[in-house]
């Protein structure tokens, strides 16, 4: 069974058509790259399935169960979480208390354990220790995320993330405003979460960078999908290489 | 100013030295206290509502209404004691929080703080419809003392440390709460409410929450008052000038950190008091000597021109303000 | 049968009359959120100024009416700029610091006037006084005054935003503000420009306020209520809905004056339901209900 499976998705905006009968689908363990030109309506797809837009017809399931209508923390606690393409943090709370939010369960009376091991895991997990720490023992930055690089940023977008329990993970655009060391390290993470599992929507306008992460691409144009499969057939396939030359190459 | 430690331990001093002082103080400085203690917890409970999830409520008076015409009124015509109405009307605050928050937490921003200055508004008009039961703007005497003592010292005293207690219990339930994980969440909140919606957590019930909470205390600090005064007054109930005051304390003191709330209801309230003494006096200039009288009309002006002068500098609040500077001078500053 | 019909026409030329004078007072109100997003919380006070300098020039100064409204204007006007300069200027960023600043102004204002001229309530003299008969109905001449000079405010408005140049530079920046200040528009001029106008109709609203109603400190909150209730039903900063919503909320005030009120008691003590004391309450519950219900206003928003 799928892990997500998207039907028919429909959204317009005013006279605007952002995404047309979209479906695909999503297999546990395996990473998906979302790619079309600007403006194909890639993020418009993210922000259905999160719950933070809804569609106008078609339905969304997550492991077999119908979620088109959540409200987003229901979305999350399902087990989708997105990493956004302008990082989302709390900017006066340090980078630990930060990821922490995260690990907090969504109970106000509860006898839930102490969130501190997650949030050190998920600071493990995706780098965010302080240089001085020991060898195997990780301490969260105590730094304001203010004072991160943009490669820190995303490295606190996708701790948070983790934190939740993602069995699906949505990145948007993981590699904008990245300088090429920066992309390095991200895909580096991005291959890591991989291996140990991690199942993976990326959406990216950049092809070429997503080739070697995704097992499988499903191409968009002006919100409708023209290709699928895996990176060496869908590069090959005529009307997406139309369809990035009209766009502006990539 | 995050730590818990820090919090309890600035409330602890604070409430000790509330206990100790007491039988040292002048009367008028002991009444003016009692009522302060009570005023704090006003600002407090509004503290943990609008000074951590940024949703900024200009009627919590409201509350104070509910529950002290509550408490009052059953007292006087039901005749209940006043360990079953001060109960009663708490509970009556809190339904009214939980049924104003609902629809009202579906307005952001600006609009959120219209709607809250509205209610008591709308809620003065109504008591003065009932007059016959509220006694209008001239309010209702004879609702049961919270001392039963006959002697005027002792009832002074008890009244006091009544307060105190109040005021003590309010103050370490909040701070407990405002470094729980609820606390966490609600900073959060006020800091990017996507962000927290895209943790996994629901920010309407966080903020429903924390609604709830703060009605229920500023409810209590109202049924309070209303029989330490032992009678209904409607000034002080329905006083938009109060409401607006729990902001000068929390804005003064710090916001969103609880005991920032606490000193800024003592400096407020102190304050106005220090005002009224210096009334008192009179300057040597001149051969008549110049009375200070005109100064007891202006201490409410003169709280609401610090308040904007905060606004401009200091926005962050005293607290905060002597914390950074007293780890400045310690060396203690991280990062850049 | 025509017992019914003269009360019909009574309240029909009751609110047709007090609509305007609400249009008005809402008026400066929806311009400064419509131009500069911006909620003033200090826009009854404004109104409580123009009132009080009116009277005062009247009382003291022994000033004919119309050199008191001209001072009342005037000094309205130069509070708007000063409080657009000295104040909102600085805090304009944040909404909610915004509104807090402009509601301690509204209660230093009080205060000042407390100290000044104490609690009493005050008279305004009418531009002129007496009263004359429409059909069956008896209206005082000065609110037959103060319709008029309503409209003609609004309608003297209407043209300036849509005919004058700074007016159309207003409605710009109204729509944009980025976009205004892209094409090489002062902003900040053009706030306080529309400050000063905004200013302005507060004082001449004040003193048409004043001396149809009543003059307090506490008169602020009403024009406040009023224009909270007429931009929210009418969809914030736009200038027809307003009018309509003005006309709404009149017609419901002086229904309600006119309504039969019901009498309930419970063991002696009575209250009445409906009727004249529920003049102000009927606009703040049908403002928390629209507030509640539909947000956006029932005409929708001007973003």
């Amino acid at each position: 069974m799928a892990l997500l499976h998207v039907e028919n998705l429909r959204k317009s905006f005013g006279g605007l058509m952002a995404v047309k009968d979209l479906s695909f689908h999503v297999e546990p363990g395996e990473i998906v790259g979302l790619i079309g030109p600007n403006g194909a309506g890639k993020s418009t797809v993210f922000n259905l399935i999160m719950g933070i837009l809804k569609p106008d017809r078609g339905q969304i399931f997550f492991k077999g169960q119908e979620i088109t209508h959540w409200p987003t923390y229901k979305i999350v606690n399902a087990g989708i979480a997105r990493v956004f393409q302008i990082a989302q943090y709390f900017p006066r709370k340090t980078v630990y208390e930060n990821v922490e939010i995260s690990a907090i369960p969504n109970e106000i009376f509860t006898r839930a354990p102490d969130p501190t091991p997650k949030t050190l895991q998920s600071c493990e997990r995706t780098g965010l220790c302080e240089h001085s720490s020991h060898e195997n023992h990780c301490i969260c930055r105590e730094e304001l995320p203010g004072m991160l690089p943009q490669g820190g940023l995303r490295r606190l977008e996708l701790a948070r993330a983790i934190g939740t329990d993602p069995e699906l993970l949505l990145l948007d655009e993981p590699f904008a405003g990245l300088s090429p060391a920066e992309v390095d390290e991200i895909s580096h993470l991005i291959a890591s979460l991989r291996n140990e599992g991690q199942t993976i929507v990326l959406v990216d306008h950049n092809m070429r960078g997503v080739m070697r992460l995704v097992d499988r691409i499903v191409v968009l144009c002006f919100g409708e999908k023209i290709a699928e499969g895996t990176p060496e057939e869908v590069a090959r396939n005529p009307q997406v290489q139309e369809a990035y030359l009209a766009g502006g190459g990539f | 100013m995050s730590s818990r430690a820090v919090r309890f331990s600035i409330l602890g001093t604070t409430v000790i030295v509330m206990a100790v002082v007491a039988p040292f103080l002048p009367s008028k400085w002991m009444t003016t206290l009692t009522y302060a203690q009570i005023f704090a917890v006003y600002a407090m409970g509004w503290d943990i509502l609008s000074g951590m999830t940024g949703q900024i409520s200009f009627g919590h008076i409201f509350f104070v209404a509910v529950a002290g015409y509550t408490t009052g009124l059953l007292n006087l015509y039901v005749k209940w004691p006043i360990w079953a109405t001060i109960p009663l009307g708490v509970m009556m605050a809190v339904l009214a929080g939980l049924l104003f928050s609902v629809p009202a937490l579906r307005l952001r921003g600006p609009y959120f703080s219209l709607i809250t200055l509205i209610l008591p508004l709308a809620a003065a008009r109504l008591v003065i419809i009932l007059a016959d039961w509220t006694g209008g703007e001239l309010g209702k005497f004879g609702v049961a003392a919270l001392c039963p003592f006959p002697d005027f010292k002792a009832n002074q005293y008890c009244n006091y440390y009544s307060l105190w207690g109040v005021m003590t219990g309010v103050g370490l339930f909040l701070v407990w709460l405002s470094t729980s994980r609820v606390g966490k969440i609600l900073e959060a909140i006020r800091e990017n409410e996507e962000a927290v919606e895209a943790a996994g957590i629901n920010t309407a019930k966080y903020k429903i929450f924390a609604f709830a909470v703060s009605a229920c205390v500023v409810g209590l600090g109202g049924a309070f008052s209303v029989h330490a005064n032992e009678a209904i007054f409607f000034n002080s109930l329905m006083s938009l000038t109060t409401s607006l005051e729990m902001i000068v304390a929390s804005v003064i003191g710090g916001m969103g950190i609880i005991v920032g709330a606490l000193w800024g209801g003592f400096l407020v309230r102190g304050g106005e008091q220090v005002i009224r003494e210096l009334a008192q006096l009179k300057l040597p200039i001149g051969t008549e000597g110049l009375a200070l009288s005109f100064l007891e009309r202006w201490a409410t002006l003169i709280f609401f021109t610090l308040l904007i002068i905060l606004l401009f500098f200091a926005r962050q609040g005293l607290l905060p303000l002597l914390a950074g500077l007293f780890r400045r001078r310690r060396g203690e500053v991280r990062g850049g | 049968m025509d017992q019914v019909f003269v009360i019909v026409e009574r309240i029909v030329i009751y609110s047709v009359l007090i609509s305007a004078l609400y249009a008005l007072v809402a008026l400066g109100f929806t311009m400064i959120f419509g131009v500069g997003r911006v909620l003033n919380l200090a826009h009854g006070a404004f109104l409580m100024v123009g009132a009080y300098t009116a009277w005062f020039a009247q009382q003291y100064l022994h000033w004919n009416l119309y050199s008191a409204f001209a001072l009342a204007v005037a000094l309205c006007t130069l509070l708007g700029v000063v409080f657009y300069q000295g104040l909102v200027r600085h805090v304009q960023r944040s909404p909610i610091v915004t509104l807090i600043a402009t509601l301690a102004c509204a209660l230093i204002i009080e205060e000042l006037i407390k100290i000044f001229f104490t609690t009493n309530t005050q008279l305004l003299a009418p531009f002129i006084s007496g009263s004359i008969e429409i059909h069956k109905t008896t209206v005082i001449t000065n609110r037959i005054i103060a319709f008029g000079a309503s409209w003609l405010a609004i309608l003297l408005f209407w043209l300036f935003v849509h005919r004058a140049r700074w007016g159309k530079v207003i409605l710009a920046t109204a729509q944009d503000h980025e976009g205004a200040a892209l094409v090489g528009i002062d902003v900040r001029r053009v706030y306080t420009l529309t400050w000063a106008i905004s200013g302005a109709l507060a004082g001449i609203a004040g003193v048409f306020f004043a001396s149809w109603v009543k003059i307090d400190p506490f008169m602020w909150r009403d024009p406040l209520i009023i224009s909270f209730a007429i931009v929210v039903v009418g969809g914030l900063g736009s200038l027809k809905g307003s009018i309509v919503a003005a006309y709404l909320i009149g017609l419901l005030e002086v229904l309600m004056t006119y309504s039969p009120s019901i009498r309930v008691c419970f063991s002696f003590r009575c209250f009445e339901f409906l009727g004249s004391s529920w003049v102000g309450v009927s606009s703040l519950l049908v403002l928390i209900a629209i507030l509640f219900i539909k947000p956006e206003g029932l005409f929708g928003r001007t973003e």
